[in-house]
């Protein structure tokens, strides 16, 4: 009797010992930023076929007011693939993404946006240098910054930042020139 | 004697408010100096058909520089959006940087972040200063004569 009686006591501790395990942990900051830049050239029949895709996706979401009917008509788009290798269907569907999540954030489902993101931008991923890439390190650094993960919050927008300041200098290059 | 006075008064009035007025006309009398002025630039000759091709030529080169202008401004409206985003980024960073003032990562993160917002601010101030000194003069712009 004595001896189930620690065995239930031991079950009980290890089930409260893997719950704490299964609670979301705050990130460590992480501020890795891996770039590249897309170079214009001739779009692939694959790749402009998805540009046309993600162009209707945007002018139905244009029609939509309610921003979360709005998030998921973008985030149906979204599951198409991105054609390979092609910057230019890469960059549409960064924009894709980005218009979602801060349609998600304006209808304040933050989880949601983290869950689109999270695993979309990690930091060993190269982004093309593109305002699209730095719009969805943002939002994910406002949904991180709502739920209280200091960590992700900082470490994404201080890749934004990184993005954005890259983009201010191809920007001024082309002033200069 | 006081009619004397009164015409006398009149008088200095008149005289007063005409050396004010200073409405008068003066005629030249050919002493004056050579001001030096001289008209610059070629020859535009003299023939309607030479100036009407200096005309088209002038129009052109207008045109041309108010579309070097154009494209001028609208690349700094890129820059100076730029500059905005990345200030707004900047407030965000430190936001968070002050609630965690004992963590040096975070405080470095908001130090870097304000100078970036810093010199984007004066990329985007340089740009439209130079912008607009390329900006042709508007107000020289002439009405056509019928």
């Amino acid at each position: 009797m004595r001896r189930s009686w620690i065995g239930l006591i031991g079950l009980i501790g290890l089930i409260g010992c893997t719950a704490e395990l299964d609670e979301p942990r705050a990130s460590e900051l992480d501020t890795r930023l891996e770039t590249h830049a897309v170079v214009a050239g001739q779009p692939t029949a694959a790749g402009l076929a998805y540009l046309e895709y993600a162009l209707a996706a945007h002018r139905e979401a244009d029609a939509i007011a309610e921003p979360l009917a709005r998030a998921e008509r973008l985030l149906a788009a979204l599951d198409r693939p991105v054609p390979e290798r092609d910057g230019i269907a890469e960059i549409a569907a960064l924009e894709l993404s980005a218009r979602a999540s801060e349609s998600l954030l304006a209808a304040e489902a933050d989880e949601r946006v983290l869950a689109l993101l999270g695993p979309a931008l990690p930091t060993d991923r190269s982004l093309p240098i593109d305002r699209a890439s730095a719009r969805c390190l943002l939002a994910l650094g406002d949904a991180a910054a709502r739920t209280g993960d200091h960590a992700l919050a900082m470490g994404s927008y201080a890749r934004a930042l990184e993005l954005l300041s890259l983009l201010m200098m191809v920007g001024m290059e082309e002033v200069d020139s | 004697m006081s009619r004397r006075l009164t015409v006398a008064v009149v008088l200095a009035f008149a005289l007063g408010c005409d050396q004010q007025g200073g409405g008068g006309t003066v005629v030249p009398d050919g002493r004056g100096s050579d001001s030096e002025l001289r008209p610059e630039g070629e020859h535009q000759g003299e023939s309607m058909a030479e100036l009407a091709l200096r005309l088209d030529e002038l129009t052109g080169r207008r045109a041309s520089l108010v579309a070097a202008s154009n494209e001028d401004s609208s690349k700094c409206e890129a820059v100076c959006e730029l500059s905005r985003a990345i200030c707004e980024v900047k407030t965000k960073m430190c936001t968070i940087a002050e609630e965690r003032v004992t963590d040096p990562d975070y405080q470095n993160l908001c130090r870097k972040a304000k100078q970036q917002c810093s010199e984007a601010s004066d990329s985007c101030i340089r740009c439209v200063e130079r912008s607009s000194l390329s900006q042709p003069e508007a107000s020289c712009e002439g009405s056509p004569v019928d």
